[in-house]
């Protein structure tokens, strides 16, 4: 019965869950720093002497410029992969927006600058058609993959470091997912346990352990703002609580037990977070569909 | 008698919490939704900006053109006059139609594509359109991800209480998907 129960809130926590269908973007993993060539249009030595340019730009103005290439978009149009692609990386620094994205399609012969939020104004529609069509596309049709990517990010480059520098309180290089936990936190908390069970095995009673596990499993469900997360971590940590009440009341408490509880609030701390999606390298830039798209 | 108190205490304790943040959630995507539905106007302000300056640049080479042009102007003003979301949204549509059958005449004029001003306000225009689309769509997974909340088991409690209604989608024009057709008398 219980456990129906449990398993009807599980199904609902993924109902609510279930992302949103995405066009048909694919995730092209990991960034691996600024210059993805993922069709293989440069050349190794190519690829280094453009991945030490941008990264300088980054360390002398923060601005992150992305420069990928990809053999086939699918289905999906070079904007809409563009702008995919820009939100999952995140390219550009969180708060700043200052990223943007060189995107070339190489089968689908397509590219595409797209412009952070943060660079609108320093580099304009307008600009990027002009970078796209009188830089790239002739380079790209003389079949000079290389002159043209580089033609393409100094104009870049230039026009995104004509502005205002980005305000150095903005910069947050890489956001700070689940952290690692500090040693002490884990012996207090094992402290805590060790002297939460001595006090559960003192007490006459079987069931103040779910009682208080329920609460805090209440609590930690309202720390993570999510509704059904309470119900849940209310309904998990109560039952487990009643088990090692059970337990300690019927004599001696279990290191085990008390191992399995920590983890288990650890995980429901984990799943709180927002922590998952970002990917190395970029730091958390958006984009509205800013920029130029074109085809050589 | 002192049990029954203590179990009594904390489910009293739940429920106010579950309250407190059900509550809450409902508010901010709200907000959220709100928020996006700035993002779109905005988008759409800069369209009208940018479209006199189009229409101004390529209106004296086209000059058997003159309903399309009407067209535009007419719901430029409607726009402008609109109240509310709704006819805001229609105005926009009206006039997104007009913009459409003006860049498919403009394909028979290609003396005027070439012109570097005229390329560079296309660009513009298109970058805009394109905007347009990316915080629209935006504005759908917000409004999806309030209406999940308003619909779905527990937070519809809450909602019917406090009167969150649903909210309505940004429907695709219907007839966007395919190419305006471009009638030449």
């Amino acid at each position: 019965m219980k456990l129906s129960f449990l398993s009807a809130l599980f199904l609902l926590v993924m109902v609510q869950g279930v992302a949103l269908p995405a066009s048909a973007y694919y995730s092209l993993g990991t960034p691996d720093g600024y210059v993805n060539d993922y069709a293989d249009l440069l050349t190794d030595t190519e690829e280094a002497v453009l991945e030490a340019k941008l990264s300088a730009h980054e360390a002398s103005t923060t601005i992150e410029l992305a420069v990928v290439t990809i053999q086939s978009l699918g289905v999906d149009t070079i904007e809409g992969f563009a702008v995919s692609l820009f939100a999952d990386w995140g390219i550009g620094k969180k708060g700043t927006d200052n990223g943007a994205l060189l995107l070339i399609a190489s089968e689908d012969r397509a590219m595409r600058i797209e412009v952070g939020y943060g660079l609108e104004g320093d580099l304009t529609d307008a600009q990027t058609y002009w970078i796209i069509n009188d830089g790239i596309k002739p380079a790209f049709q003389g079949g000079s993959y290389s002159q043209g990517i580089n033609d393409a990010v100094d104009s870049i480059l230039l026009a995104t470091s004509g502005g205002t520098l980005p305000m150095p309180t903005n910069q947050s290089p890489f956001s700070s997912g689940p952290g690692e936990i500090p040693e002490e936190l884990i012996l207090v908390g094992v402290g805590v346990l060790y002297a939460g069970l001595r006090f559960l095995a003192s007490t006459k009673s079987f069931w103040l352990g779910g009682v208080l596990g329920a609460l805090i499993g209440g609590f930690i469900g309202f720390l993570t703002g999510q509704l059904t997360a309470i119900f849940i971590f209310g309904s998990i940590l109560g039952l487990f609580g009643l088990i090692v009440d059970l337990f300690a009341s019927g004599g001696g408490g279990s290191g085990g037990g008390s191992g399995g509880g920590r983890s288990s609030s650890m995980s429901s701390d984990r799943s709180g977070g927002f922590g998952g999606g970002r990917s190395g390298g970029f730091g958390g830039g958006r984009s509205g569909g800013g920029g130029s798209s074109g085809r050589w | 008698m002192k049990q029954t108190l203590i179990i009594l205490l904390v489910l009293a304790l739940l429920i106010g919490a579950f309250l407190w943040s059900s509550y809450n959630s409902l508010v901010t995507t709200n907000e959220a939704v709100e928020n996006q539905w700035a993002q779109v106007e905005s988008q759409y302000q800069r369209r009208f900006d940018l479209i006199p300056n189009l229409v101004e640049s390529v209106k004296g080479a086209m000059s058997q053109e003159q309903k399309v042009f009407g067209d535009i102007a007419e719901a430029r003003t409607r726009y402008s006059g609109a109240s509310n979301a709704d006819a805001k949204a229609e105005a926009a549509t009206e006039l997104e139609g007009a913009l459409g059958r003006l860049l498919v005449i403009m394909e028979n004029y290609p003396q005027l594509k070439s012109l570097d001003t005229v390329q560079t306000l296309m660009a513009q225009l298109e970058g805009t359109e394109n905007r347009i689309s990316v915080e629209r769509s935006r504005y759908n997974d917000s409004v999806k991800t309030y209406n999940l909340k308003i619909k779905t088991i527990p937070t519809t409690w809450i909602a019917s209480t406090y009167g969150f209604s649903e909210r309505s989608y940004f429907e695709a024009v219907s007839g966007s998907e395919v190419a305006p057709r471009v009638d030449l008398q």
